[in-house]
């Protein structure tokens, strides 16, 4: 199997109008192709799915949502942007002036890096080997690879979006301290205690992926998953993802987690002192932040757009690469947009979740689960990976109880910590 | 090639925060710039703000943050384990059990002391 960094330049002189290329220039073309994805699909995307949001938060409420500018106010965020870039720019007076500019700014940095290792597709259906190119060999579907839609493969792929994401803690902690404002302080202290809350379950629910393929590379994830079905069909894998996109939600500071910017308490929690164009950021990096991680739970799951069960379109004599591109990328749009639609109806449903059950949910509950669920995957390996022929019973026979007592005893021992009687106030 | 793959991000972390700073770079050309004392004071409740804002907290905060280096550092154990893991066979996975018990002592005893308790 062949996943990391030179695959790049290998699958490139994969394809026929490559074959005889310079390597850069191929690498320079592809680079240049993606940053046009990033840089003009993303926002459009995000702009689309602040619309969707509206349009489902209304109907959700019995109301009908943006109706006016154009078509079903398709043209609603486009008004909003030219609202947004024409409102006046008020920076306190008592502000951390570069602090306050460079919060936004980071937030979405970190929303942007996280897409780059993200595989959409595949960008060949021929088998990439370290000496050249071949169709892959039906015979011996182990050794089956094909090179991810994606703008770099890096070796160490998830461990780099993780990495990038947790810079949103300090974006968001920079905002709410540079306004010299109680509520952003408040907000932000807040956010800060969550989001590094979270991001222990976040991580360590992600363990028992890497441990089945061997791999931090998200080509390799998605390849595996081609060889062996999703990731999300087993006791281990369904508990990761559902952990997953619960953390994934409060570190986004979606509701029912959205303590750093509760609206009723704290005004608007750690970006209270921020207007126009650079509140509008915030809002473009917190929506970038939801696609980057039903993304990723999508390609780490989910199959990425892979079908359920079947390998078709990427069986043993693969369809063409558009169309096994469509397929693909109308698969991930698919999966994205459910789980993007999920956080919407969380939003619509759930209440905000008090401080204290906020943290003890994630101390208490997530990570005991989560350690539980890496022994759990390792027994799941041992029987489904490992062995030549795959001994799925046993291992779903061996490893569904395990989950079902690990899950009932984290919920036991969650129930035991919070119901302990508070101590006295010693402190205010 | 590894080098050229973070060379691509390198280019997209400049281009990305070009991209944060352009639309503030048109707001500052097209917006209106009207700023008064009033108008720029920290927003409190409509009068101008009490006291200092940059104060102590409690110290629980810094007791998470610090909670979070432990597990943090943990994942950082974990990651390489789990690439390597087929390689390794069983032994390995008794020997990250034990660790993972070590690291939910660590959890149990801050537990115990109250650490976890928000309120």
């Amino acid at each position: 199997m062949l996943a990391g960094p030179s695959s790049l330049l290998l699958w490139a002189q994969a394809a026929p109008a490559f074959r005889r290329a310079e390597p850069f220039a191929i690498a320079w073309t592809w680079w240049l192709a993606w940053l046009g994805v990033l840089f003009l699909v993303f926002p459009l995307l995000v702009a689309y799915t602040v619309w969707a949001e509206r349009k489902a938060i209304g109907r959700f409420q019995a109301r009908v949502g943006p109706n006016r500018v154009g078509p079903l106010g398709l043209l609603q965020p486009i008004a909003d942007i030219f609202k947004l870039i024409s409102k006046e720019d008020i920076v306190p007076s008592a502000a951390d002036r570069w602090v306050h500019l460079l919060a936004p700014v980071l937030l979405l940095v970190a929303a942007f890096l996280g897409m780059a290792v993200i595989p959409f597709g595949v960008a060949a259906t021929t088998k990439v080997v370290p000496f050249g190119v071949e169709r892959p060999d039906p015979t011996n579907t182990r050794d089956w690879w094909f090179p991810g839609l994606s703008a770099v493969d890096l070796p160490s792929g998830l461990l780099y979006v993780v990495a990038v994401s947790s810079l949103a803690s300090l974006g968001l902690f920079l905002a709410g301290w540079s306004g010299r404002n109680k509520y952003s302080l408040i907000g932000a202290m807040r956010g800060v205690a969550q989001l590094v809350s979270y991001e222990v379950p976040q991580v360590l629910a992600l363990v028992p992926v890497i441990l089945w393929t061997g791999s931090l590379s998200l080509v390799a994830i998605f390849n595996r998953q081609l060889d062996h079905g999703w990731f999300l069909f087993s006791p281990p894998g369904l508990v990761g993802f559902v952990v997953f996109v619960v953390a994934s939600l409060a570190e986004v500071n979606r509701t029912p987690f959205d303590i750093p910017e509760a609206e009723s308490e704290i005004i608007a929690g750690y970006h209270t002192e921020y207007s126009g164009m650079r509140w509008a950021l915030f809002f473009l990096a917190e929506y970038m932040g939801m696609i980057l991680v039903a993304c990723l739970a999508t390609v780490v799951f989910l199959g990425g757009g892979a079908l359920p069960f079947i390998r078709w379109p990427l069986g043993a004599t693969p369809a063409p690469l558009l169309v096994v591109n469509i397929v693909l990328v109308l698969g991930f749009a698919v999966k994205v947009a459910l789980i993007i639609f999920v956080m919407f109806w969380a939003r619509a449903t759930l209440p905000r979740v008090r401080v204290d059950r906020l943290m003890g949910f994630a101390w208490k509950f997530l990570v005991p689960l989560c350690l539980l669920n890496i022994v759990i995957a390792a027994v799941w390996y041992e029987c489904v990976h490992r062995p030549e022929t795959p001994r799925l019973l046993l291992g779903w026979a061996l490893s569904a109880p395990l989950t079902l007592l690990a899950i009932a005893g984290s919920a036991w021992a969650y129930w035991l910590g919070m119901s302990a009687a508070p101590p006295e106030r010693t402190q205010p | 090639m590894i080098a050229l793959n973070y060379g691509f991000i390198a280019i997209l972390l400049v281009l990305a925060i070009a991209f944060a700073l352009l639309p503030l770079a048109i707001a500052g050309l097209i917006a209106p710039r009207r700023p008064s004392r009033d108008k720029n004071d920290i927003y409190e409740c409509g009068l101008r703000t009490q006291g200092e804002t940059w104060v102590r907290f409690r110290v629980q905060y810094y007791i998470v943050a610090l909670l979070f280096v432990v597990f943090d550092i943990e994942t950082v154990f974990l990651y390489p384990w789990a690439v390597s893991y087929g390689g390794l066979g069983t032994f390995a996975l008794v020997e990250m059990v034990i660790f993972l018990l070590m690291l939910a002592v660590a959890l149990v005893y801050a537990w115990a002391k109250g650490v976890l308790r928000w309120f």
